[in-house]
């Protein structure tokens, strides 16, 4: 069979036409879905702090529209609560006390709304990575993540690291389009229609916090928590950066990071860095605090402390 | 040049900064509906509650201490639920001996020294020295039920100094041994508060500030080990600490 006439009918045999099957497939993979229509109202939405009231509240209505389409709900509220006045969030997490039993990891995955793919194949986003290390040492290159044996182990001491929601953040930095910022009340939040998934940001944090969603994110109906936030636990989009933004749907209503109140042993301390006498004040003035790879200079707002 | 503060000055601000925190938090011991109606899950599990009724004020399940040490339940012939205790049998002369061999400090050794209660409970129950009572796994194994518990009132705890307390304070029975532990939880760097952030607000009543016995057992507070959560699965071919994850699409977008 000659090149020139292998497309032809009568020619195409079992391996030419899988062959044939094959270049289909892949050609629709790129194009895009034809079940997703073109949205000229959400292509044309400028960038979040640009958006005057009146086009956040039609922004915020679309997406409630489209995301109770998209999952066949009538519940999606996506609310915009800005910062609120005379709060800077900050965070300290006592490593005396860690056990390591991950179930931060889970609660931060159900509150926000995370992609949920084949658990066999680490197909999950987490925002949170719990690291086992050796007691006497901080080397981080040396952890292990994948521990699964009981907890805690005799010698060993667990150190979970999220976004430390940095003041002078290099992700911040690095992003070509804007699309990551930091709030007044220090959250460290991402534009998911404004991200052109570069993955920039990803490589610039020192802290490996940022994750990205290489594929449509999948999330069932029973794990949708459909109280959401603009910049925090609405439903994502594929190739989008995502990354913890302290539950910013739960703290700027007042309510704790979910996996602050999931810690059964009470090592995750939250509240206002600006009062005096908030828990975050209290350790920073009483406890032995450090801050991951000072070296860095990234002045994060997350502490780690030991008592 | 000698820095710090006279010692008198310091216990005087830190007691001030104790009352002012305790004053600007939202109540300590908040007995809601559920948690009394959660009573009934827990019959067998505080074997004393099931003869005196105040036993235990706050019915929050101890998590932490569930989570590592599920107590053991067996029911009796007459269909009677028990719990094993958290402790183990031993000789009261056993008990007594052991005060002189730990290193305990000077309150702990007079209140364990003083044994409140054991001569009074040995004369009531006809027991000689060589029977066996509870020891608790607490306090390295000097402790028993009534160094804790009013000998007088069994609905009451009492301190080491005879004061007797009420469940819903008993907060103030374990910072008479931990002292620094009782400082930190008042000022919200030790223990949980969970629901709001916000202490000062007006919402601030919805925080929960746990209690010690919330978390720790007092019969034995020493947490045993437990499963994690599902350790993150490394991509294929790669090591748990490689960046990104993978799955067939994110191949397609990454060639």
């Amino acid at each position: 069979m000659s090149k020139s006439t292998r497309f032809r009918d009568e020619d195409l045999g079992r391996r030419g036409f899988l062959k044939l099957l094959g270049a289909v497939s892949a050609t629709a993979a790129v194009l895009p879905d034809p079940a997703e229509a073109f949205d000229l109202e959400e292509f044309m939405q400028k960038h979040f702090v640009e958006l005057s009231p009146e086009q956040l509240a039609k922004t915020l209505a679309r997406l409630e529209k489209q995301y109770n389409e998209k999952y066949d709900r009538d519940d999606f509220s996506v609310n915009a609560a800005p910062p609120l006045e005379g709060v800077r969030f900050a965070y300290a997490l006592n490593l005396s006390k860690c056990i390591g039993c991950r179930k931060c990891v889970g609660a931060c995955v159900e509150e926000n709304n995370q992609h949920r793919g084949d658990p066999d194949k680490g197909d999950r986003i987490e925002y949170i990575r719990v690291l086992e290390m050796e007691k006497g040492s901080l080397d981080v290159e040396k952890s292990v993540h994948d521990y699964t044996h009981e907890v805690p182990a005799e010698g060993k001491y667990y150190m979970p690291v999220q976004c430390h929601h940095c003041n002078d953040a290099p992700c911040v930095k690095a992003c070509p389009v804007e699309a990551t910022w930091q709030e007044q009340d220090g959250i460290v939040v991402v534009d998911y229609n404004w991200c052109i998934g570069c993955r920039y940001c990803a490589a610039a944090c020192p802290y490996w916090a940022r994750k990205f969603n290489w594929s449509e994110p999948r999330l069932e109906d029973e794990d949708i928590i459909p109280d959401t936030h603009y910049l925090g636990n609405r439903p994502r989009y594929k190739g989008v950066m995502e990354k913890c933004t302290f539950c910013i749907n739960r703290v700027r209503q007042g309510l704790n990071p979910a996996c602050h109140d999931i810690c059964p042993t009470g090592s995750r301390k939250f509240g206002n860095l600006l009062d005096p006498a908030g828990p975050i004040r209290q350790i920073i003035a009483e406890k032995r605090v450090f801050i991951l790879k000072e070296e860095a200079g990234t002045d994060p707002s997350f502490y780690y402390f030991f008592d | 040049m000698n820095r710090r503060a006279p010692t008198s000055l310091l216990s005087g601000t830190a007691l001030l900064l104790s009352v002012l925190v305790l004053t600007a938090l939202p109540s300590i011991a908040q007995v809601t509906s559920d948690r009394i109606a959660a009573l009934s899950d827990y019959h067998g599990y505080y074997p004393c509650m099931d003869c005196h009724g105040d036993q235990e004020t706050i019915f929050q399940p101890r998590i932490l201490a569930e989570e590592h040490a599920t107590p053991l339940e067996w029911t009796d012939d007459d269909g009677g639920i028990h719990a094993v205790p958290y402790g183990t049998q031993v000789t009261i002369a056993e008990l007594l001996g052991q005060t002189d061999r730990h290193d305990l400090n000077a309150v702990n050794r007079a209140r364990v020294g003083a044994r409140v209660g054991i001569a009074d409970y040995m004369a009531e129950n006809d027991l000689t020295p060589d029977d066996t009572v509870w020891a608790l796994l607490h306090g390295g194994g000097n402790l028993w039920c009534l160094d804790c518990h009013d000998a007088a009132d069994r609905d009451k705890l009492v301190r080491f100094d005879g004061q007797p307390l009420s469940f819903n304070e008993s907060h103030l029975l374990c910072g008479s041994c931990h002292g620094p532990k009782l400082l930190d939880w008042e000022r919200g760097i030790h223990g949980k508060t969970v629901g709001r952030w916000d202490l000062r607000g007006p919402e601030a009543e919805e925080a929960v500030r746990w209690q010690c016995v919330e978390c720790h057992n007092p019969h034995a507070p020493a947490f045993l080990t437990l499963e994690p959560e599902a350790a993150p699965v490394p991509r294929v071919g790669g090591s748990p600490s490689d960046h990104g994850h993978h799955d067939a699409e994110h191949e397609e977008l990454e060639h």
